[in-house]
């Protein structure tokens, strides 16, 4: 996000998202107007519904013809091949399946947080938003969308955001630890502002890697995070039971703190690029529909 | 410990100004305490958690703050180092000084200053370090020992001096030098004398000898402290309205001044009050504090009011009082004009409280004097009266026919001890138609007697008499003569007590002297003899126990035993050492003792020249640590304050004018506490007189016109007057605070020249003692107003169920008074504003006389009947009474001091007093209202005949 895309939208206001409906409808309507501009983004032909997976079984395209064996159904054999020859031969297709994304949003309590009183969103709110949208557009294309740590499930409209809404809500905080073995090679969107200490990052997608198909990191900010705009004595309280933190001096703080959250950001940034994950990064003050449509076209680029 | 000094500035403990060093280390711990951080929840702050440490860099804590508090701190270690300011203390005299403080009954009232110098005196000791012995004039009277006490530290002189109170004792230095001879440790390096620059009117050792005595020691050094004239009361005695009062100042001279003296009984309560005034130049003023008799029974002590010391108070024993007298009477009434007893109870009644009743009835009462006018008494009786007259009693006796019983011949007659002297049994008759001679006259009184200073009246004749057997002492016991010479006033003591015999009858039938004016004086010495020979009989052998001693201040306290009983004559002896002032108890009697017993101390004007004289003010050297101390404590606090300020969350970038607010309350918060600084480093002498009362007087003839007022007529007599006027002033309060009512401050009115018709209510106080009759010019000025429709209290103030006839007979003579009735009990004037049952006065319910006409209205409603056609119009045209005469003295039971304190007591108490102000309080109403309230007094029969009106 070092540049972020004109905006398509205009930028929500600190009690837009406040309510889980508002949320809803603002999803809705990012998926609806990402539709109308799906077409551009398509003729990248970076996106298709379904994954072809190189191997026979059910799908549409053809994928092979073989013989026949002894014992198998007298149904399946393509006429029209085996007439050709002495030699009974079964069409194969090749074997297509709809993607399976897991959604995750951060639980953390720092997650849902945005600077008092500047009139913005939460930077959770945003993310739920965010990842509604995408979950909207995927599904109608044909994909299976579930909030990771929950039942896998079939829905779309209403029904798959209220799904995933009480998929958010009782997100695992460990990420790496909701992941089944045998799940398959899903893919993995996970939203977080990725500001706890780094080891916990790395372990936890390097235990996701090992068994997603792919995934795309969603670091959500909010902008006084990025500019730290405190001054005087300031007593700073953390979520949780982490004392607070007394500064004498913000404005002295300042420029230490800036350059620990750009090395946070950094080491961020590298975890993902060694993993081959795209990393998007959204501010709470900017408009959502490039966010999503960055979302999507990660997500289409991801590898099989 | 030596001291550091820095010119007129030292420190006494200079060690503690090393803390100043301190001071910037107080200003690192000042910064480091900031006001309270702003909370902001920030999760990513989390990433400052680990391995930061954040710059510590406090906030800046306000210049301002900053120094109020370093300046607290400052005030602290200053204070600690015990800074004195002394600007005229030679530095660096050691040895031994010899501190002399008088701590004598007349350094009562100066005592905070005495004391303070004291103890400066020993701070100056304490930096020079020199040894201190201390002596006080006089010693407290229960230690037996000499005030002198061996040399201290100034430390441990300090302790005794903060717990030294002064003494009831006048200041005794002829003992301080006879101390000083044997227990003085020579050599004195300085010798300071803390006086109160007083002196007995002849002390055995004048205040400048003792002075010179002490210049003899070492280089002497008065501090004189002497208030801005004192008075002390000098003299009680009795006198024919209650008590003349002596007070004398300290200076020979003074400026004009008032002085308010009360009269207390025994628990504290006061019985009243008379304000003194000491003429400029005057060294002593004298007044009288009026008291009626059984009032005056009541009285303990009297003080001068707001001043402290023991001279401000005088203990009354029973000389002071006037003494209790009973007249025997025979059985049955008084007849007026013809029983002798009358003649003696209207004589005795002018100066005593007289009771009257059958001897064996007095006797039980034991009154302190006894009058018989029969020529006998018989059997058992007899024996109880010469008992009492053996104890102390006083017997006055009159001459009565009596049974002719001739002696048998050749006896002596005896002596019967309750006649002052042998009698022949036969009766001289000067005016007999066998007799030669003539009627006699009284002959000047022998020095020996009483009555000495009296010239016999001459119009006193004496036709018969008792006479008296020719003796060898009969010229000693005999206190008036007849012209010839025979024996006519005769007196011999008994026991304790006396006998007086008066040759005549107390009926103006032997002689003229029961109707002579000399008869009251006669008979007022005669018992004031007795009362000084009372305490006479005290004075002489008697051991007396001190009961109660006055201390300095004049508080009295239990003596508890601790002091030896002495001798009565040693008491008032003035070769002996004064006695301290109380109450003294022995077998003959109750005697209290004085401090102002010796005289009144009087300023010694003349000092020799070997001592220095040093006036307080250059001398004193200023303990500054208390001062400090309550100044680091006020910024203390309001450095607190500021904190709570700052704690309320000061957000940056907020305007600063609150700011502005602040630093006024700093200013004000200092303004406040410098002043109480200083008030305790440089305390006044107090002043003991009050600014003299406000005069009541006319404003302007217009005032009474624009607003209400009560007036009251000018009876010429001061005091009458003041108590008029403070009278209505209590009304005047009353009402105002009651009522509707507000009238302006009372106007002493003189009917003669004001214009009387402005107002709308006058009272008139009737003097005391022999009415003189309203000269012309008031009476037609009072005539004027009532016809003007002006209502006017008359007040006899006797407390009489009957106004006395002839006095209000001559009071009012003049005056056009209508016909007069009792106001019934159903009258309005008892329901205008509250429901009275009777009208209270002073001395009990008395019954007030309202005009006939407005009286009977009352009586007879007519409301149906319209106005009464024969309503006389002197009773005002709406049949309201114009004239009111009681006898209630009301003025005296309304009169209260501009503070609030009744001035008089009042029979029955306060209830009764509040029924007064009642009264008072429905009379202004009637007079304003008139036959208002009637409508109600009429409503029971409107309501009747309304009734009778409905089938």
């Amino acid at each position: 996000m070092s540049q972020p895309a004109p905006a398509l939208d205009t930028v929500l206001s600190g009690t837009a998202l406040a309510t889980s409906a508002a949320r809803h409808g603002v999803a809705a309507a990012l998926a609806e107007a990402y539709g109308r501009a799906e077409v551009r983004v398509s003729a990248g032909g970076t996106f298709a519904g379904v994954v072809p997976r190189r191997t026979g079984g059910p799908g549409e395209a053809f994928w092979q013809y073989r013989q026949h064996a002894a014992g198998e159904a007298a149904s399946r054999i393509d006429w029209r091949r085996s007439g050709r020859e002495d030699r009974l031969f079964v069409r194969e297709t090749e074997r297509t399946t709809e993607r399976d994304v897991w959604l995750w949003r951060d639980p953390e309590a720092g997650f849902a947080w945005a600077q008092e009183g500047a009139g913005r969103p939460l930077k959770s709110h945003v993310a739920e938003v965010l990842l509604a949208a995408l979950g909207l557009t995927l599904t109608a294309g044909g994909d299976r969308c579930r909030a990771l740590g929950e039942q896998p499930g079939v829905g779309a409209g209403v029904g798959l955001l209220t799904r995933l809404d009480a998929g958010f809500a009782s997100a695992p905080a460990a990420p790496e630890q909701a992941l089944r073995p045998g799940g398959g090679k899903a893919l993995f969107v996970l939203a977080s502002d990725f500001l706890t200490p780094l080891p916990r990052w790395r372990s936890a997608l390097t235990g996701i890697a090992g068994q997603a198909g792919g995934g795309v990191g969603l670091a959500v900010y909010d902008p006084a995070e990025l500019s730290f705009p405190f001054q005087g004595r300031v007593r700073f309280r953390l979520p949780g039971a982490l004392p607070p933190i007394d500064v004498q001096r913000a404005e002295a703080v300042q420029p230490d703190y800036l350059v620990r959250f750009t090395a946070q950001r950094e080491a961020v940034r590298r975890l993902f690029v060694t993993l081959g994950w795209p990393l998007i990064e959204v501010r709470t003050d900017a408009a959502l529909l490039p966010a999503l449509a960055e979302l999507m076209a990660a997500l289409g680029g991801a590898p099989r | 410990m030596n001291g550091l000094s820095l010119g007129a500035l030292s420190f006494g403990a200079p060690a503690a100004l090393w803390l100043l060093v301190a001071l910037p280390i107080i200003w690192w711990l000042v910064r480091a305490l900031p006001p309270p951080p702003r909370q902001v929840s920030f999760p990513a702050a989390r990433l400052l958690t680990d391995g930061l440490t954040p710059e510590r860099t406090p906030e800046r804590t306000p210049l301002w703050l900053l120094a109020l508090r370093l300046l607290a701190a400052a005030c602290l270690i200053l204070a600690c180092a015990r800074p004195v300011w002394s600007p005229a203390v030679p530095q660096g005299v050691g040895g031994t000084w010899l501190v002399v403080v008088d701590a004598g009954f007349a350094s009562a009232p100066v005592w905070p200053a005495v004391r303070r110098e004291a103890l400066a005196v020993l701070t100056e000791a304490e930096l020079a370090g020199a040894a201190v012995q201390v002596v006080t004039t006089p010693a407290a009277p229960l230690a037996p020992d000499s005030g002198l006490t061996p040399a201290t530290s100034p430390a441990d002189a300090r302790r005794r001096l903060e717990a030294l109170v002064p003494q009831g004792l006048p200041s005794d230095r002829a003992r301080v030098l006879e101390d000083l001879k044997t227990g003085g440790e020579a050599p004195h390096t300085r010798v300071i004398w803390i006086t109160d620059g007083s002196d007995l009117p002849s002390p055995a050792t004048p205040a400048p000898q003792f002075a010179a005595a002490l210049a003899a020691l070492g280089p002497t050094e008065l501090r004189v402290v002497r208030p801005e004239g004192p008075a002390f009361l000098s003299g009680v005695a009795p006198h024919a309205d209650g008590l003349a009062v002596t007070l004398a100042r300290v200076e020979a001279s003074g400026p004009a001044a008032s002085v308010l003296v009360r009269a207390l009984a025994q628990g504290g309560t006061t019985l009243g009050s008379v304000r003194v005034e000491l003429a400029a130049g005057a060294r002593q003023a004298e007044a009288i504090l009026a008291l009626p008799a059984p009032v005056l029974a009541r009285v303990s002590r009297l003080e001068i009011d707001r001043m402290p010391g023991a001279g401000a108070v005088w203990l009354v024993d029973g000389r002071a009082v006037r003494p209790r007298v009973g007249v025997a009477a025979p059985q049955g009434a008084v007849e007026p004009l013809v029983s002798p007893v009358f003649y003696v109870e209207r004589a005795l009644a002018v100066n005593h409280a007289v009771t009257t009743a059958a001897l064996e009835l007095l006797l039980e009462a034991d009154p302190d004097a006894i009058v018989l006018t029969e020529a006998e008494v018989e059997g058992s009786l007899r024996a109880a009266l010469i008992a009492w007259v053996e104890a102390g009693g006083l017997l006055v006796r009159f001459a009565a026919p009596r049974a002719r019983t001739e002696p048998a011949a050749g006896t002596p007659p005896v002596a019967d001890p309750l006649l002052p002297v042998r009698l022949r049994a036969v009766d001289r008759d000067l005016t007999g138609a066998l007799a030669w001679g003539e009627p006699q006259a009284m002959a000047a009184f022998p020095a020996t007697s009483p009555f000495e200073d009296l010239s016999p009246d001459a119009t006193v004749r004496v036709r018969r008499q008792w006479l008296a057997e020719p003796d060898a002492d009969l010229p000693a016991r005999t206190w008036a003569t007849l012209a010839d010479g025979t024996p006519v006033i005769t007196t011999r003591s008994l026991g304790a007590g006396r006998v007086v015999l008066f040759h005549v009858s107390a009926r103006p039938d032997w002689s003229d002297l029961p109707l002579s004016g000399q008869f009251v004086a006669l008979l007022a010495r005669t018992l004031q003899t007795q009362a000084t020979a009372r305490s006479t009989a005290l004075e002489a052998e008697t051991l007396l126990r001190p009961e109660a001693l006055l201390d300095g201040y004049g508080r009295l306290s239990p003596a508890a035993g601790r002091l030896e009983p002495r001798p009565a004559r040693d008491l008032s002896d003035p070769e002996k050492p004064p006695p301290p002032p109380g109450l003294y108890t022995g077998s003959g009697g109750r005697l209290a003792v004085n401090a102002t017993a010796r005289g009144v101390p009087e300023a010694v004007s003349a000092w020799p020249g070997s001592v220095r004289v040093v006036r307080t003010e250059q001398a004193t050297a200023r303990r500054l640590d208390g001062g400090l101390f309550s100044l680091a404590i006020g910024l203390m606090l309001i450095d607190t304050l500021l904190a709570g300020w700052l704690m309320s969350g000061r957000m940056p970038g907020q305007p600063r004018r609150r700011a502005g607010a602040l630093a006024g309350v700093v200013v004000a918060l200092g303004t406040l506490a410098f002043p109480a600084a200083d008030a305790q480093s440089s305390e006044r002498s107090p002043t003991f007189f009050d600014t003299p009362s406000r005069r009541l007087q006319l404003p302007d003839a217009i005032a009474p016109a624009v607003e209400l007022r009560l007036g009251y007529v000018r009876t010429g007599r001061p005091q009458l007057d003041a108590l008029s006027a403070a009278g209505l002033e209590g009304l005047t309060e009353e009402l105002w605070r009651r009522t509707s009512v507000e009238p302006g401050p009372p106007v002493a009115v003189d009917p003669a020249t004001d214009p009387v018709e402005l107002f709308s209510f006058l009272y008139l106080a009737v003097p005391d003692g022999a009415a003189q009759p309203l000269s012309p010019e008031v009476a037609a000025g009072l005539n004027r107003y009532l016809r003007s429709g002006g209502a006017l209290l008359i007040d006899t103030r006797d407390g009489g169920t009957r106004p006395e006839p002839t006095r209000l007979g001559t009071a009012l003579a003049g005056l056009d008074v209508p016909e007069l009735a009792i106001a019934s009990r159903g009258h309005v004037l008892h329901r205008t504003f509250y429901l009275l049952e009777g009208v209270q006065g002073r001395n009990g319910t008395v019954p007030v006389w309202i005009a006939a006409a407005a009286a009977a209205e009352a009586a007879a409603p007519r409301a149906a009947a319209g106005p009464s056609p024969d309503a006389s119009p002197e009773a005002g045209g709406d049949r309201v009474s114009g004239v009111f005469i009681g006898g209630g003295d009301w003025a005296a039971a309304w009169a209260r001091s501009p503070d609030g304190r009744a001035l008089l007591p009042v029979e029955g108490g306060e209830r009764a007093r509040e029924l007064a102000v009642r009264f008072g309080i429905n009379l202004v109403m009637y007079v304003l209202t008139g036959s208002y309230k009637d409508d109600q007094v009429h409503v029971p029969t409107l309501l009747e005949r309304m009734g009778e009106g409905e089938p």
